[in-house]
């Protein structure tokens, strides 16, 4: 029987997913193979190509430690800040939004992939390994497990608006959370009888100021639909609260690691007992 | 008469309109309706055919809403045909980048792109003091309410708010204060409300008012926005459809905009003869 790990998007909070792997590897379960969605994905593909989480942890102190991956999104933070900054921007976020496709590039996130996955390529993993992307061409989600890392993960974190979609071919790709950001049926078409999920998403609260925060929030709960379809799918799900977590700024990557590894320590001997069950 | 079906209506936009058509089809064929629950611009229309008014009446009365205010209304029939035009000339890109831009400015500085006061004097002429429990028909209004971060159906209390808040699209018009709730119209969640559907509206009666996918290579944010928001509606929806009972999908209201105010008249004409046809085509339960 097939063993899968599913990892959900949600920013710099999927640091956790690396504690979350660390408890499985010292429960003794022996993931057989992974997909994820954003930095899901990001953590899915350093775990597939070095399944060591030391290893995982030392690559992301140095794309940490010398890239600049904090994403600024201008929507939520042009409410913040004195009047006259908040003004400027604005105006700022108004001409962006009508001429350009997003308000950051992908330059930063090429940088910190290629520290993480260099020109390894999908068929060089240790453990088969896809990532979630969305094609907006199509409206479908993309299993992709063929080429570069780099190019394949990039797509899949590629936050619609904040970062520029990624060409593929004929396909116009964005961040997978846009229909899947727990991709639980994904990898149940790749074979996986026994499905463990992460997921890391939280609603963000009510409290709006402008239509676009009530948009964002109306967006928000559609995805949280979708994800929760998804982890009914799941056989095991790990949810990690991870509230406190500002998930655009990626430098508190230590304690959200040990928050996930404690948070999957405490269900894994429901876990093992599920397994049992099931006669893995 | 048929046995008592729950009619499900809602559409994106001004698309809800086209519920005249369907109410005037479904009445003409003495389809016996024992609830109707309604999303949108359906929820107003469903809420006067509910208290006894004619179908042809109301189609006059909100043409000469619309006709009325086209003013206010012109800048989003514009923006409804954002993903429409494949190629612009350098004069259509510059109203294109002002419409867009204005649209965007006018978020941030407010909580919707119109305000209520174009709207309450038509909604209070309309319903005046009524009650749900005024209705013919019961009917449940969809809305999302933003403090519990979830779709609800509202089916008790004054007419007024709720229809309000049936209409309260994020990005065009700010939310309603009902009680303790904070309500917004739920179509850009999912334009049908099939979300709260109970056991006991069996059978359910669907009618879909399709907008065509427009998958292309986006030019500006909004647009990566709006396709992006697009597909993640069309996902729940799918799913949604499968607890219902009977899909009537109107494929002839692909052609018409969300933003299309001027082709009142035309959209309930072109809803009631498809709903006929297929009406006609249907063995009701």
């Amino acid at each position: 029987m097939k063993i899968g790990l599913c990892l959900g998007g949600g920013g710099s909070r999927g640091y956790a997913h690396i504690g979350a792997i660390r408890a499985l590897t010292e429960a003794g379960i022996k993931i057989d193979i992974v997909n994820g969605t954003s930095i899901g994905a990001i953590m899915g593909g350093m775990y597939a190509l070095y399944p060591d989480t030391n290893i995982m942890t030392g690559l992301v102190k140095k794309v940490v430690d010398s890239v600049h991956v904090n994403h600024f999104n201008l929507f939520r933070h042009s409410t913040e800040g004195p009047a006259f900054l908040r003004s400027w921007l604005n105006e700022a976020v108004c001409d962006v939004a009508a001429l350009s496709k997003s308000i950051q590039s992908n330059r930063n996130n090429i940088k910190a992939l290629k520290i993480l996955f260099d020109e390894k390529r999908f068929e060089d993993t240790k453990i088969p390994f896809s990532a979630i992307a969305t094609d907006i061409m199509a409206g479908e989600t993309v299993i992709i497990k063929r080429g570069k890392l780099v190019d394949g993960v990039l797509a899949s974190a590629a936050i619609p608006a904040i970062f520029p979609p990624v060409v593929r071919g004929r396909r116009v790709l964005v961040d997978g959370y846009v229909l899947a950001n727990i991709p639980v049926p994904q990898l149940r078409s790749q074979g996986a009888d026994f499905i463990i999920s992460v997921g890391l998403l939280e609603l963000p609260g009510p409290d709006y100021q402008n239509g676009v925060d009530l948009l964002y929030y109306v967006e928000s709960l559609k995805q949280k639909r979708l994800e929760q379809w998804a982890i009914e799918q799941s056989d095991f799900h790990i949810s990690v609260d991870m509230s406190q977590f500002d998930s655009s700024h990626f430098e508190n990557y230590l304690t959200a690691i040990e928050k996930g590894y404690r948070t999957a320590q405490q269900v894994i001997p429901q876990l093992l007992e599920k397994l049992e069950k099931v006669h893995v | 008469m048929s046995e008592p079906i729950t009619l499900v209506l809602g559409g994106t936009g001004i698309k809800g309109i086209a519920s005249i058509g369907v109410l005037q089809s479904f009445y003409n064929h003495s389809v016996n309706i024992k609830k109707i629950i309604a999303a949108g611009i359906s929820a107003p229309v469903s809420a006067q055919f509910a208290l006894g008014k004619n179908p042809d009446t109301l189609t006059d009365e909100f043409t000469r809403f619309f006709g009325e205010n086209y003013r206010s209304l012109w800048g989003l029939e514009q923006l409804s045909g954002l993903l429409r035009s494949p190629k612009r000339p350098l004069a259509g890109s510059f109203s294109y980048f002002l419409r867009e831009r204005t649209y965007c400015q006018a978020n941030f500085m407010n909580a919707g792109v119109l305000s209520w006061e174009l709207i309450e004097p038509q909604i209070a002429q309309f319903f005046g003091n009524y009650s749900f429990s005024d209705l013919k028909i019961p009917l449940a209004v969809s809305v999302i309410d933003l403090k519990q971060g979830k779709n609800i159906l509202i089916q008790q209390g004054k007419l007024n708010d709720c229809l309000k808040a049936s209409m309260a699209f994020p990005g065009i018009l700010p939310p309603v204060a009902v009680g303790e709730m904070e309500l917004v119209s739920s179509t850009i969640f999912c334009d049908l409300p099939l979300d709260n559907i109970a056991k006991d509206d069996t059978p359910v009666f669907t009618i879909d008012m399709p907008m065509p996918f427009v998958g292309d290579n986006p030019r500006t944010l909004l647009e990566v926005i709006s396709i992006v928001d697009d597909i993640s509606s069309r996902a729940i929806k799918e799913k949604l459809l499968a607890g219902t009972d009977y899909l009537f999908r109107l494929e002839g209201m692909e052609k018409f905009r969300w933003g299309d105010y001027h082709e009142v008249p035309e959209i309930v004409r072109q809803a009631r003869i498809e709903t006929d046809r297929l009406l006609e085509k249907t063995n009701l339960p």
